[in-house]
Protein backbone atom coordinates (compact mmCIF):
# COMPACT_ATOMS: atom_id res chain seq x y z
CA UNK A 1 0.00 0.00 0.00
CA UNK A 2 2.79 2.52 0.98
CA UNK A 3 4.32 1.37 -2.13
CA UNK A 4 1.29 2.61 -4.31
CA UNK A 5 1.13 5.68 -2.26
CA UNK A 6 4.63 6.85 -3.10
CA UNK A 7 4.28 5.80 -6.77
CA UNK A 8 1.15 7.55 -6.95
CA UNK A 9 2.53 10.37 -5.24
CA UNK A 10 4.50 12.70 -8.30
CA UNK A 11 5.49 16.07 -8.83
CA UNK A 12 2.85 16.27 -10.99
CA UNK A 13 -0.18 14.02 -9.56
CA UNK A 14 0.37 16.41 -5.98
CA UNK A 15 0.19 19.71 -8.20
CA UNK A 16 -3.13 18.36 -9.72
CA UNK A 17 -4.48 17.63 -6.63
CA UNK A 18 -3.22 19.83 -3.74
CA UNK A 19 -3.86 23.65 -3.94
CA UNK A 20 -1.71 25.73 -1.62
CA UNK A 21 -4.20 27.69 0.87
CA UNK A 22 -1.89 30.82 0.76
CA UNK A 23 -2.95 31.25 -3.62
CA UNK A 24 -6.01 28.70 -3.54
CA UNK A 25 -9.51 29.13 -2.44
CA UNK A 26 -11.36 25.67 -1.52
CA UNK A 27 -14.14 24.08 -4.06
CA UNK A 28 -17.11 22.25 -3.31
CA UNK A 29 -15.73 18.95 -1.44
CA UNK A 30 -12.32 19.65 -0.70
CA UNK A 31 -11.22 18.81 2.79
CA UNK A 32 -7.87 21.42 4.52
CA UNK A 33 -4.77 19.24 4.62
CA UNK A 34 -2.13 19.63 7.05
CA UNK A 35 1.70 18.80 6.06
CA UNK A 36 4.31 18.74 8.86
CA UNK A 37 7.87 17.65 8.74
CA UNK A 38 11.15 18.30 10.74
CA UNK A 39 13.48 20.09 8.26
CA UNK A 40 16.25 22.21 8.22
CA UNK A 41 17.27 25.88 7.48
CA UNK A 42 19.86 25.63 5.07
CA UNK A 43 21.84 27.76 2.91
CA UNK A 44 20.18 29.84 0.55
CA UNK A 45 18.60 32.90 -0.85
CA UNK A 46 16.01 32.71 1.43
CA UNK A 47 18.55 32.47 4.85
CA UNK A 48 21.03 35.31 2.98
CA UNK A 49 18.44 37.36 3.13
CA UNK A 50 16.93 36.48 6.85
CA UNK A 51 20.59 36.56 8.11
CA UNK A 52 20.77 40.35 6.27
CA UNK A 53 17.48 41.54 7.98
CA UNK A 54 19.00 40.39 11.37
CA UNK A 55 21.96 41.52 11.12
CA UNK A 56 21.53 45.16 9.68
CA UNK A 57 17.56 46.22 9.46
CA UNK A 58 16.13 48.26 12.40
CA UNK A 59 12.97 45.98 11.61
CA UNK A 60 14.32 43.25 10.92
CA UNK A 61 12.98 40.58 13.38
CA UNK A 62 9.28 41.28 12.32
CA UNK A 63 10.26 41.18 8.90
CA UNK A 64 12.23 37.81 9.17
CA UNK A 65 9.55 36.28 11.71
CA UNK A 66 7.03 37.20 8.57
CA UNK A 67 9.31 35.44 6.36
CA UNK A 68 10.12 32.23 8.65
CA UNK A 69 6.22 31.54 8.68
CA UNK A 70 4.81 32.59 5.01
CA UNK A 71 7.90 31.37 2.87
CA UNK A 72 9.50 29.15 4.61
CA UNK A 73 6.75 27.40 6.77
CA UNK A 74 8.15 27.29 10.39
CA UNK A 75 5.92 26.93 13.01
CA UNK A 76 5.29 29.43 15.12
CA UNK A 77 7.45 28.91 17.87
CA UNK A 78 10.48 27.58 15.64
CA UNK A 79 10.15 30.48 13.57
CA UNK A 80 11.11 32.77 16.38
CA UNK A 81 13.46 30.13 17.78
CA UNK A 82 15.65 29.84 14.81
CA UNK A 83 16.01 33.67 14.40
CA UNK A 84 16.71 33.84 17.96
CA UNK A 85 19.38 30.99 17.60
CA UNK A 86 21.02 33.15 14.31
CA UNK A 87 20.82 36.17 16.26
CA UNK A 88 22.88 34.62 19.45
CA UNK A 89 25.58 33.36 16.96
CA UNK A 90 26.12 36.44 15.68
CA UNK A 91 26.43 38.16 18.88
CA UNK A 92 28.83 35.74 20.04
CA UNK A 93 31.14 36.46 17.03
CA UNK A 94 30.48 33.67 14.45
CA UNK A 95 31.08 35.15 11.08
CA UNK A 96 28.08 35.02 8.55
CA UNK A 97 29.41 32.68 6.21
CA UNK A 98 29.63 30.35 9.37
CA UNK A 99 25.71 31.05 10.07
CA UNK A 100 24.64 30.40 6.62
CA UNK A 101 26.69 26.96 6.57
CA UNK A 102 24.82 25.79 9.63
CA UNK A 103 21.55 23.61 9.65
CA UNK A 104 19.35 24.75 12.33
CA UNK A 105 16.74 22.23 12.87
CA UNK A 106 12.64 23.62 12.65
CA UNK A 107 9.25 22.03 12.09
CA UNK A 108 7.29 23.17 8.78
CA UNK A 109 3.90 22.53 8.28
CA UNK A 110 2.00 23.47 4.85
CA UNK A 111 -2.06 23.40 4.05
CA UNK A 112 -3.03 22.20 0.91
CA UNK A 113 -6.96 22.11 0.09
CA UNK A 114 -7.82 18.77 -1.61
CA UNK A 115 -9.95 16.14 -1.74
CA UNK A 116 -10.08 13.86 1.08
CA UNK A 117 -9.32 10.59 -0.74
CA UNK A 118 -5.73 12.25 -1.69
CA UNK A 119 -4.68 12.41 1.61
CA UNK A 120 -2.61 9.54 2.58
CA UNK A 121 -4.13 8.15 5.59
CA UNK A 122 -0.84 5.69 6.79
CA UNK A 123 1.54 8.66 6.88
CA UNK A 124 2.02 10.31 10.23
CA UNK A 125 2.85 13.78 8.29
CA UNK A 126 -0.46 13.76 7.09
CA UNK A 127 -3.70 15.06 8.46
CA UNK A 128 -6.85 16.34 7.61
CA UNK A 129 -8.43 19.33 9.63
CA UNK A 130 -11.62 19.29 9.72
CA UNK A 131 -13.28 23.05 8.55
CA UNK A 132 -17.29 24.12 9.44
CA UNK A 133 -18.95 24.41 6.39
CA UNK A 134 -16.26 22.42 4.18
CA UNK A 135 -18.94 21.69 1.53
CA UNK A 136 -19.79 25.49 0.50
CA UNK A 137 -17.48 26.59 -2.10
CA UNK A 138 -15.86 29.30 0.26
CA UNK A 139 -15.20 29.12 4.42
CA UNK A 140 -17.61 31.96 5.78
CA UNK A 141 -17.93 32.56 9.81
CA UNK A 142 -20.60 34.02 11.21
CA UNK A 143 -20.85 36.10 14.70
CA UNK A 144 -23.90 35.28 16.36
CA UNK A 145 -25.07 38.37 18.08
CA UNK A 146 -27.54 37.09 21.74
CA UNK A 147 -30.77 38.28 20.43
CA UNK A 148 -30.30 35.43 17.44
CA UNK A 149 -29.35 37.82 14.92
CA UNK A 150 -26.37 37.68 12.74
CA UNK A 151 -24.00 39.57 11.64
CA UNK B 1 -12.38 91.26 13.49
CA UNK B 2 -15.38 89.65 15.66
CA UNK B 3 -15.88 87.11 13.20
CA UNK B 4 -12.42 86.11 13.22
CA UNK B 5 -12.75 85.74 16.95
CA UNK B 6 -15.17 83.41 16.73
CA UNK B 7 -13.93 81.15 14.43
CA UNK B 8 -10.75 81.13 16.44
CA UNK B 9 -12.61 80.46 19.44
CA UNK B 10 -14.51 77.79 17.46
CA UNK B 11 -11.70 75.95 16.21
CA UNK B 12 -10.11 75.89 19.94
CA UNK B 13 -13.27 74.37 21.09
CA UNK B 14 -13.23 71.63 18.30
CA UNK B 15 -9.71 71.00 19.34
CA UNK B 16 -10.25 70.82 23.16
CA UNK B 17 -12.80 68.66 21.92
CA UNK B 18 -10.96 65.87 20.07
CA UNK B 19 -8.30 66.10 22.79
CA UNK B 20 -10.46 65.13 25.68
CA UNK B 21 -12.34 62.51 23.28
CA UNK B 22 -9.01 61.02 22.37
CA UNK B 23 -7.78 60.98 26.41
CA UNK B 24 -11.36 59.02 27.59
CA UNK B 25 -10.51 56.58 24.90
CA UNK B 26 -7.00 55.88 26.18
CA UNK B 27 -8.07 55.72 29.92
CA UNK B 28 -10.75 53.27 28.68
CA UNK B 29 -10.06 50.08 30.17
CA UNK B 30 -8.03 47.61 28.40
CA UNK B 31 -9.71 44.29 27.46
CA UNK B 32 -7.99 42.38 29.90
CA UNK B 33 -9.87 38.74 28.95
CA UNK B 34 -8.74 38.81 25.45
CA UNK B 35 -4.81 39.40 26.17
CA UNK B 36 -4.72 37.99 29.80
CA UNK B 37 -1.67 36.09 29.11
CA UNK B 38 0.49 39.27 28.28
CA UNK B 39 0.74 40.21 31.98
CA UNK B 40 1.99 36.66 32.41
CA UNK B 41 4.88 37.00 29.99
CA UNK B 42 8.35 37.27 31.74
CA UNK B 43 10.58 39.94 31.83
CA UNK B 44 12.59 40.55 28.71
CA UNK B 45 15.38 43.11 28.11
CA UNK B 46 14.03 46.68 27.03
CA UNK B 47 14.91 47.81 23.24
CA UNK B 48 17.19 51.39 23.52
CA UNK B 49 17.72 53.60 21.01
CA UNK B 50 21.23 52.74 21.06
CA UNK B 51 21.39 49.39 20.24
CA UNK B 52 22.45 47.89 17.11
CA UNK B 53 20.29 46.72 14.44
CA UNK B 54 21.41 42.93 15.79
CA UNK B 55 20.79 43.45 19.47
CA UNK B 56 17.44 45.10 18.73
CA UNK B 57 16.40 42.42 16.33
CA UNK B 58 17.47 40.00 19.64
CA UNK B 59 16.00 41.20 22.44
CA UNK B 60 12.31 41.96 19.87
CA UNK B 61 12.88 38.21 19.06
CA UNK B 62 13.35 37.31 22.80
CA UNK B 63 10.18 39.38 24.17
CA UNK B 64 7.96 37.09 20.79
CA UNK B 65 9.34 34.19 22.27
CA UNK B 66 8.34 34.88 25.58
CA UNK B 67 4.99 36.20 24.70
CA UNK B 68 3.99 32.50 22.33
CA UNK B 69 5.09 30.57 25.81
CA UNK B 70 3.01 32.30 27.82
CA UNK B 71 0.34 32.33 24.80
CA UNK B 72 0.64 28.60 24.85
CA UNK B 73 0.36 28.13 29.13
CA UNK B 74 -2.62 30.26 29.24
CA UNK B 75 -4.18 28.18 25.98
CA UNK B 76 -3.23 24.90 28.13
CA UNK B 77 -4.88 26.25 31.38
CA UNK B 78 -7.87 27.78 29.78
CA UNK B 79 -8.50 24.32 27.60
CA UNK B 80 -11.59 23.14 28.73
CA UNK B 81 -13.16 26.57 28.91
CA UNK B 82 -12.83 26.33 25.21
CA UNK B 83 -14.25 22.66 25.43
CA UNK B 84 -17.32 23.59 27.44
CA UNK B 85 -17.66 26.17 24.18
CA UNK B 86 -18.83 23.34 21.99
CA UNK B 87 -20.91 21.42 24.02
CA UNK B 88 -23.21 24.52 23.95
CA UNK B 89 -25.35 25.78 20.91
CA UNK B 90 -24.07 28.79 18.71
CA UNK B 91 -26.52 31.23 20.69
CA UNK B 92 -25.41 29.57 23.57
CA UNK B 93 -21.71 30.04 22.92
CA UNK B 94 -22.12 34.03 21.98
CA UNK B 95 -23.52 34.35 24.87
CA UNK B 96 -21.09 32.82 26.85
CA UNK B 97 -18.35 34.73 25.19
CA UNK B 98 -19.60 38.07 25.60
CA UNK B 99 -20.54 37.24 29.27
CA UNK B 100 -16.49 36.21 29.61
CA UNK B 101 -15.56 39.36 28.09
CA UNK B 102 -17.62 41.76 30.68
CA UNK B 103 -20.73 42.13 28.57
CA UNK B 104 -23.94 40.55 28.95
CA UNK B 105 -24.96 41.72 26.04
CA UNK B 106 -27.24 44.65 27.14
CA UNK B 107 -24.83 47.24 25.94
CA UNK B 108 -23.50 48.12 29.70
CA UNK B 109 -20.25 46.96 30.34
Amino acid sequence: MEQEMSKEMTQAWFEENFFDVRKHKPKKGQVLAQFRAAAAFVDGWVKENVVTLLKDNMAGAESAHKVMRNMVGAVEEDAVKVLLEITEDLMAGVDVDTVLQKEYKMIVEYFYWTTRECVPTDDPHWQIITVVEPDDEQVKSKILLPDGSSS
Amino acid sequence: MDKKKKEREKRVRKKTLQQREALRKLRKKPDHDRFAYLSKVKKTPKVKKTDSALVRNNKVLQKMLAEYEAFVKFREENKHKADELYEHTKEEQAKIILEMEGNDGTGDE
